[in-house]
C-alpha cells in the first residue's frame, strides 16, 4: 500500500518536474523583452556546430526605423515598450496570414524571421504587406504615438550555408536601402 | 472712496471701489481701451470680481466686434504672441497682441525654421455649451480658457519649473483656431517630460477652473490636448492627428512622436497613390475564398467576394492597408463600384454562389445601392447572390438597413451579418433584421479550444437554430478547429485550412469549375 503511495508520489513529482523542465526549456529560447526567440534558439535549433544551417528556408532581417533616435529622445523604458509592440504585431500579422515562420529578436532592434514553404515572391510580398500595413498603425504607449516602419532585406539560404555569411548579405542589403 | 487694483492676475483690468474704514469692496471699475484706443475706466454693476470680469470681457468683446463690423470673432483666430523672457530684475512679461488669419497662423508654424511644440487644444462638448448657454457664454469660455493658458506658463515660469527642465526662456503664441479650437505653438524642442507637465498642469488648470455662467453658477470645462514636436511643416498635420486620436479615444491628450514619422510619409502617401492607381486603372480586385458545407468539405457551396488592390509592384494588397485608408481619403465608393461590377461578372459567367460585403457605410450610400440594385435585375443573378453585412456596430437606421434587405429580398437575394458575437448588439441586429445566415466571429472561433469560449459558440449556434438562422464558421485554420465547429453544430466554413483566397480563374483550377458549378 505504502509502495504504491510512494509510486503516486514519485510520479507526481516526476510529472511536475518535467513541466518544470519544458518551462525552463522554453524560457532559455524566448527573448526576454518581447514574446519572440533568442539568439540562443537560432544557435541550437537552426545551426549545427559549425554555425552552418541545417535546413532551408528564407531569412529576413528588419530593423526598426529610427529606433536609436526614438531610444535617445525618451529612455530604455519606452524603447522596450516598443520593442514589444512591434514584435507582437509581426507575430500576429504572421498568425493572421498562417505563415509558417519563427521570429527571433537577433539583436536590439534587429528581428530575423525564418520562413519556409514560400517562394522568393511570396515571401517579398508578404514582408512588403507586413511593412505597409505597420506603416498605417500607430503604436500607443501611455499617452504616446508612434507610427513605426522597419528596413527588410530577405536571403535565401539552403542546408550547410554559413550563417554569418548569410547576416552579412542581410546587412549588405539593408545598409544599401 | 478709494479704489484698488486686485493683485490677481485672472482679474487683470478689474479694480475694487472700498470703504476706507473697514476695507469692504463697495462696487467695481474695468479698464479697458475704446474703439479708437483711447484708455476707459467705468463702473460696472457687479456683484463680486468674477462678474466684473464677465462684464469687462463682454465690453471688449463688442468693441472687438464693432472693430470687425459683424460678429464673425468667433471663427477668426487670435492670435496673441507672448515672450516668455525674464528680464533682468524684473518678473514682467512683453505682450504683444496681434491679429492672424487661420491661414497666417499656419504659414508661421509651417515656416518656422527649428523644432517646435504644436499643441490643438480642443473645448469637450463646446456644442453643448453654446446650445445650452448661448453663443456669447461659449466666446467668453474661450476667452478665459487663454487666460488660463497664458496665466499657467507664466506661474509655471515664475515657479522656476522650466529652469529645472534646462529650459531658461521661450517664446509661444497661442492661436483661436475657430469656435472650439485653440493652437499652442512652442518655439522650443521642449523635453517631451517638460511637455507632459505642462499639458497635464493646464489640464488640471482648466477641469479645476469655475466658468461662471450667471448670477454667480459656474460649469466646469474639459479639453482635449492633440500635440506633437517637429521640424518639418508637417507638425500641424500630426497635431490635428494627435487632436483627431485623443479624441476617437476619448483622452484628455495624445503626443504624436516626430522620430518615426517623417520616415514613414513616403509609406502613407504610397497608399493614396496605390488607391488612385486602382481606381484609375480598374485594378480592384475580387479573391474568393470557398464557403463548405460541413457535410461536403471538398467542393464549396458558396464563395466569399473579398476586395484586394494590387500595389505598383504587382503585390496583392491586403485589406488592411488600404481599406481604413480608402475610407478616410474618400476613395471607397469608387473600389466598391469597380468590386461589385467585377464580381457580377463572375456571377454571371458562372453558375456559383457568392456573398459580397457591404458595410453599414455602402448601404447608406444612395449610388452604390442603386448600381447594386439595378445589377441584380439586370443580370437576374439574385437567387445566387448573398449580401453579408459587415461591421453592424456600426449600424445606427435600423428601419433603413431593414428597407434594402427587404428590397433585395424581392429579387432572391440573401442576407448575411458578419462578426456575430463581436458586440452585444449584434443580439439586437439579427433578431431585428431579417438575416439568413450569420457569421461567427472569428476571434471566437479561433479560442474554439477553450472550453469557456466552444461553450459561448455552441450557445450562439443554438440561438441562430432557434431563430432559423444557418450558421457559418470563419477561421478555419486547422483540422482541430473544424472539428470542433463541427461538433458544436455549425451549418459551413470557412478558413485557411479549406481554401485560401485566390483569384477567380485560380478558384476554377482549384475546384475544377468551368463554366460553373451549381450552387
Amino acid at each position: 500500500m505504502h509502495n504504491n503511495i510512494d509510486k503516486l508520489i514519485d510520479i507526481a513529482e516526476l510529472n511536475t518536474v518535467k513541466s518544470d523542465i519544458s518551462l525552463l526549456r522554453e524560457l532559455l529560447f524566448s527573448d526576454d523583452i518581447t514574446e519572440t526567440k533568442n539568439r540562443l534558439w537560432i544557435f541550437k535549433h537552426k545551426l549545427s556546430n559549425q554555425e552552418i544551417f541545417n535546413d532551408f528556408g528564407f531569412l529576413v532581417s528588419i530593423r526598426i526605423s529610427e529606433y536609436s533616435a526614438i531610444l535617445k529622445e525618451y529612455d530604455s523604458n519606452v524603447g522596450n515598450k516598443l520593442l514589444k509592440l512591434v514584435s507582437d504585431f509581426m507575430i500576429d500579422y504572421m498568425k493572421e496570414h498562417q505563415q509558417d515562420h519563427e521570429i527571433v529578436r537577433y539583436t536590439e532592434d534587429n528581428f530575423l524571421i525564418f520562413m519556409y514553404g514560400m517562394n522568393e515572391d511570396e515571401v517579398e510580398e508578404q514582408i512588403a504587406n507586413m511593412q505597409k500595413e505597420m506603416s498605417n498603425y500607430t503604436f500607443k504607449h501611455r499617452n504616446k504615438v508612434f507610427q513605426l516602419t522597419f528596413y527588410s532585406a530577405v536571403m535565401q539560404y539552403i542546408k550547410n550555408e554559413s550563417f554569418s555569411s548569410v547576416l552579412d548579405q542581410l546587412d549588405e542589403k539593408l545598409f544599401h536601402q | 472712496m478709494p479704489i484698488r487694483t486686485i493683485n490677481d492676475k485672472r482679474y487683470k483690468g478689474v479694480s475694487e471701489l472700498y470703504r476706507k474704514s473697514d476695507g469692504q469692496v463697495t462696487g467695481y471699475y474695468v479698464t479697458y481701451r475704446d474703439i479708437d484706443g483711447k484708455p476707459i475706466k467705468r463702473r460696472v454693476d457687479a456683484s463680486g470680481r468674477d462678474e466684473a470680469l464677465l462684464k469687462l470681457v463682454e465690453i471688449k468683446q463688442d468693441i472687438e466686434s464693432k472693430k470687425e463690423g459683424n460678429s464673425m470673432s468667433v471663427t477668426l483666430p487670435k492670435a496673441v504672441k507672448k515672450v516668455l523672457v525674464k528680464e533682468v530684475g524684473s518678473d514682467k512679461v512683453s505682450t504683444v497682441p496681434t491679429k492672424k488669419t487661420m491661414q497666417e497662423y499656419q504659414q508661421i508654424i509651417s515656416e518656422y525654421n527649428g523644432v517646435a511644440v504644436v499643441s490643438f487644444i480642443d473645448i469637450v462638448a463646446f456644442d453643448d455649451i453654446n446650445i445650452l448657454y448661448g453663443y456669447e457664454t461659449g466666446m467668453r469660455i474661450v476667452d478665459v480658457m487663454q487666460t488660463i493658458i497664458d496665466d499657467t506658463l507664466q506661474e509655471m515660469r515664475v515657479n522656476g519649473l522650466f529652469q529645472k527642465y534646462g529650459v531658461e526662456t521661450f517664446s509661444y503664441d497661442l492661436y483661436h483656431v475657430y469656435a472650439d479650437k485653440l493652437c499652442l505653438f512652442i518655439r522650443n524642442d521642449l523635453n517631451h517630460r517638460l511637455l507632459d507637465l505642462i499639458v497635464k498642469t493646464l489640464l488640471t488648470k482648466i477641469s479645476n477652473y469655475h466658468f461662471n455662467i450667471s448670477d454667480g453658477n459656474h460649469i466646469h470645462i474639459n479639453a482635449t490636448f492633440g500635440t506633437t514636436k517637429a521640424e518639418s511643416s508637417e507638425s500641424l498635420i500630426y497635431a490635428e492627428k494627435a487632436l483627431k486620436e485623443a479624441k476617437k479615444f476619448q483622452n484628455s491628450y495624445i503626443y504624436y512622436d516626430s522620430y518615426s514619422m517623417n520616415k514613414n510619409d513616403p509609406a502613407a502617401n504610397k497608399v493614396y497613390e496605390t488607391l488612385i492607381d486602382n481606381i484609375k486603372g480598374s485594378k480592384v480586385t475580387p479573391y474568393f475564398q470557398g464557403i463548405f458545407s460541413t457535410e461536403e468539405s471538398t467542393v464549396p457551396y458558396k464563395f466569399e467576394s473579398l476586395m484586394r488592390l494590387m500595389d505598383s509592384d504587382g503585390r496583392v494588397l491586403s485589406p488592411v492597408i488600404f481599406m481604413e485608408k480608402s475610407k478616410e481619403y474618400r476613395l471607397y465608393t469608387q473600389l466598391m463600384m469597380q468590386m461589385i461590377d467585377k464580381v457580377f461578372d463572375v456571377m454571371v459567367g458562372n453558375d456559383v454562389a457568392v456573398t459580397l460585403n457591404l458595410s453599414y457605410i455602402d448601404i447608406n450610400n444612395a449610388e452604390l445601392c442603386d448600381k447594386l440594385m439595378s445589377k441584380v435585375k439586370q443580370t437576374k443573378v439574385g437567387k445566387r447572390l448573398t449580401i453579408e453585412i459587415v461591421e453592424s456596430e456600426q449600424i445606427q437606421d435600423l428601419e433603413m438597413v431593414n428597407e434594402f434587405i427587404f428590397a433585395l429580398k424581392k429579387s432572391g437575394v440573401m442576407i448575411a451579418i458578419d462578426d456575430f458575437g463581436s458586440g452585444f448588439c449584434n443580439f439586437d441586429n439579427i433578431i431585428k433584421l431579417d438575416v439568413d445566415y450569420v457569421k461567427l466571429d472569428g476571434s471566437l472561433v479561433s479560442k474554439i479550444h477553450d472550453k469557456k469560449y466552444r461553450m459561448i459558440l455552441e450557445n450562439m449556434v443554438k440561438i441562430c437554430n432557434d431563430l432559423g438562422i444557418k450558421t457559418i464558421a470563419e477561421y478555419i485554420s486547422d483540422e482541430s478547429i473544424m472539428e470542433l465547429a463541427i461538433s458544436i453544430g455549425v451549418d459551413y466554413l470557412q478558413g485557411f485550412h479549406l481554401h485560401q483566397p485566390e483569384q477567380w480563374d485560380r478558384v476554377c483550377e482549384s475546384f475544377n469549375l468551368k463554366g460553373g458549378t451549381n450552387a
